[in-house]
């Protein structure tokens, strides 16, 4: 027991020798930089190769204190009808931070996608011209499901929260938003359009 | 590592007090690399600047990032987070090589804030639905790491802070006051992170942190008491501080952790001072002991009463036998306080004046707990400085002058009018500021003495 201590001290002092201060610096930055770069790299992942889908939302400009001004989107398939669900085997009840796999299906003119059904469980089929869109509950206290999809928040340029707002107000269909959708039904944000133009580009907003 | 101004004076003296015989010449090394290591960590006039400097620098980064995003695109967006905290962390690299450890521990710092920064802006560059407990968590995480491996006992304070972040954002995240921890559940894994930095800081003798670890766990420990049971938080708070003190005396007689088990349990003293003075103010306590009558016929009213009962026992072995006198009276007002709570409830259950005698007999414990109150205030000054405890006798005075001041309030806000009351009011500030200032000196002075004789 005695030699295993010494053992292990040995080996400690080792590895404490062998971590120069030039090595700690470069391994602090391999460490930090990991979580950076997962993020970035599952971002990029998603809106290179998810498919690309528009939906249809109506926004609120809350303040983030230190990312920079946001609106709040929010669409018609946040609040779910749980009634109309997809049958599981066996039944389950909808309850609050369970997933529930929403099936969108792009319309004739190729323009808004809109959703076809949901339900408690990845869909048995999926058509060439639907995706799976996965959502989270947040709130299932009455007959109508609340869900969040990751999608719900745009950052905009500080100042200019406002502008979608009054877009949206005087027409909220001139605003669109386009949605990347990858493989299991994880969803990011692209673009932001008013017009079918992208806003909010370095020119600024159409 | 640059030696400090107690390094350098130590080093002129040690040879002197080795000629005089006063040191053994074998422990005159062990004594400087001690006393070096003690007070490494000790801050001078550029490294607070630096730290300064640092922070205003991450505040400056992090809006002109926020503020200019829509000029950039993300290539560079990404291309400048990354850059500002590698080259914090080349900064800090640089100023170690050139000794100067306390600019090169603020650059860490730097680096570590622009971590979080970044997290906070890729997250804004990819339009991520805001997860604040998880960004917190990896920014924590971060902190420690860096705390680590630099190691930099200023990036570990951060990362202490980053910590009760975290643990503010899980408990609050579902509630919408500020406060509103109600609705959620106790929040374990947070001492899984808290004993990760106490730990290190234990382990690297960051002596400093101990405040921070101390302060942390006792917050953690009021905030879960207030999510299991925020209404029993009052009557059942002395009787929490008394289970901390307890923990953190044992832990005590571990050599390393003996400093950390000390501040926290002074802590928990202070706290529980605090506490005994709001439960012995006769409004708050008959608010903070009703008893429903829900409670007073289930289970739970059981399960109190034995808690306080042989909690009260505890406290009268430690106090008769003399084993530990002020740790036994401290469980005694603990355990008085629910037991002066459930007095009115036994045997009165089916009384339908049940309220009206519950509310008589509250008024009558809050004068004897106000009693109780004064005489554990003297107590403690008295066993302060018959130990040479210099805390305890501060403690005992500052709630002993808090009491007197809480009676006067309590007593003559609506019997004189305001004028007379404030007068009266300063006068006594001032009376018995000079009263026991003057007998704190006189306690605390023959300790000094002592420990000066000691050294002689």
């Amino acid at each position: 027991m005695n030699a295993e201590l010494q053992q292990t001290s040995a080996d400690w002092k080792k590895l404490c020798n062998w971590l120069t201060p030039l090595r700690r610096t470069l391994l602090i930055l391999l460490l930090l930089s990991a979580p950076l770069l997962q993020m970035v790299w599952h971002g990029e992942g998603i809106l290179k190769y998810g498919t690309k889908i528009v939906l249809q939302p109506a926004p609120v400009d809350p303040q983030s204190l230190f990312q920079g001004q946001y609106d709040i989107l929010s669409y018609s398939i946040n609040r779910l009808d749980s009634s109309k669900l997809r049958n599981t085997y066996p039944p389950k009840e909808p309850a609050e931070g369970m997933n529930i796999y929403v099936r969108m299906e792009a319309q004739p003119d190729g323009q808004l996608w809109q959703l076809v059904d949901s339900g408690l469980e990845w869909p048995p089929f999926v058509e060439s011209n639907q995706i799976v869109l996965v959502g989270q509950i947040t709130s299932a206290n009455s007959s109508t499901l609340r869900v969040r999809y990751g999608i719900e928040q745009f950052f905009v340029p500080e100042g200019r929260g406002h502008e979608i707002e009054q877009i949206t107000w005087r027409n909220a269909s001139r605003l669109k938003v386009e949605v990347f959708v990858n493989r299991v039904g994880e969803a990011r944000i692209g673009r932001i359009l008013v017009d079918d133009k992208p806003a909010f580009t370095p020119s600024g907003l159409n | 590592m640059q030696p400090t101004r107690f390094s350098r004076q130590l080093e002129t003296l040690l040879p002197e007090w080795v000629a005089k015989g006063w040191v053994d010449e074998a422990h005159q090394q062990a004594l400087l690399q001690d006393a070096t290591l003690r007070t490494q960590a000790r801050w001078n006039l550029p490294g607070i600047i630096a730290t300064l400097g640092s922070i205003l620098v991450f505040v400056g980064a992090i809006l002109f990032v926020a503020a200019n995003w829509e000029a950039m695109d993300r290539t560079t967006k990404l291309a400048l987070l990354f850059s500002g905290m590698f080259a914090s962390f080349a900064g800090a690299h640089y100023a170690r090589q050139r000794h100067a450890s306390n600019i090169g521990s603020a650059l860490a710092m730097l680096g570590t804030l622009f971590f979080g920064c970044n997290i906070m802006l890729i997250a804004q560059i990819y339009h991520l639905a805001a997860n604040p407990p998880a960004g917190a968590l990896t920014w924590a995480l971060g902190g420690l790491a860096v705390a680590a491996l630099w190691p930099s006992q200023l990036v570990a304070g951060l990362g202490f802070v980053l910590a009760g972040i975290w643990n503010y954002f899980v408990v609050t995240q579902e509630g919408n006051w500020f406060f509103d921890l109600w609705h959620n559940s106790p929040h374990y894994s947070y001492l899984l992170l808290w004993g990760a930095f106490t730990a290190l800081a234990t382990y690297k003798r960051w002596n400093g942190l101990a405040h921070l670890a101390g302060l942390s766990l006792l917050i953690w420990c009021l905030e879960t008491a207030l999510i299991i049971e925020d209404d029993l938080i009052g009557r059942f708070g002395g009787l929490l501080c008394m289970v901390v003190i307890v923990a953190f005396t044992w832990l005590a007689q571990s050599k390393p952790l003996q400093h950390l088990a000390r501040t926290t349990s002074s802590y928990a003293w202070v706290l529980f001072g605090f506490w005994l003075l709001l439960m012995s103010t006769a409004d708050i306590f008959k608010q903070a002991v009703r008893v429903s009558r829900d409670e007073a016929t289930g289970g739970n009213f059981t399960l109190g009463l034995a808690v306080s009962a042989g909690m009260l026992l505890l406290g009268l072995y430690g106090l008769v036998m003399r084993r530990a006198p002020l740790l036994g009276g401290a469980m005694v007002m603990a355990a008085l306080v629910p037991l002066c709570s459930y007095l009115p409830n036994i045997g009165l259950i089916n009384s339908n004046d049940y309220y009206a005698m519950a509310y008589g007999t509250a008024h009558l414990c809050a004068i004897l707990l106000s009693i109780g109150t004064v005489a554990a205030a003297i107590a403690t000054v008295v066993w302060g400085s018959q130990n040479n405890e210099k805390f305890f006798i501060n403690t005992g005075l500052v709630l002993f002058a808090s009491k007197v001041l809480v009676l006067y309030f309590d007593t003559f806000h609506d019997k004189i009018n305001q004028a007379q009351f404030f007068l009266v009011g300063g006068v006594l500030v001032i009376a018995l500021s000079i009263i026991l200032e003057r007998q704190r000196r006189r306690l605390t002075a023959p300790s000094t003495a002592h420990h000066e004789g000691a050294a002689a």
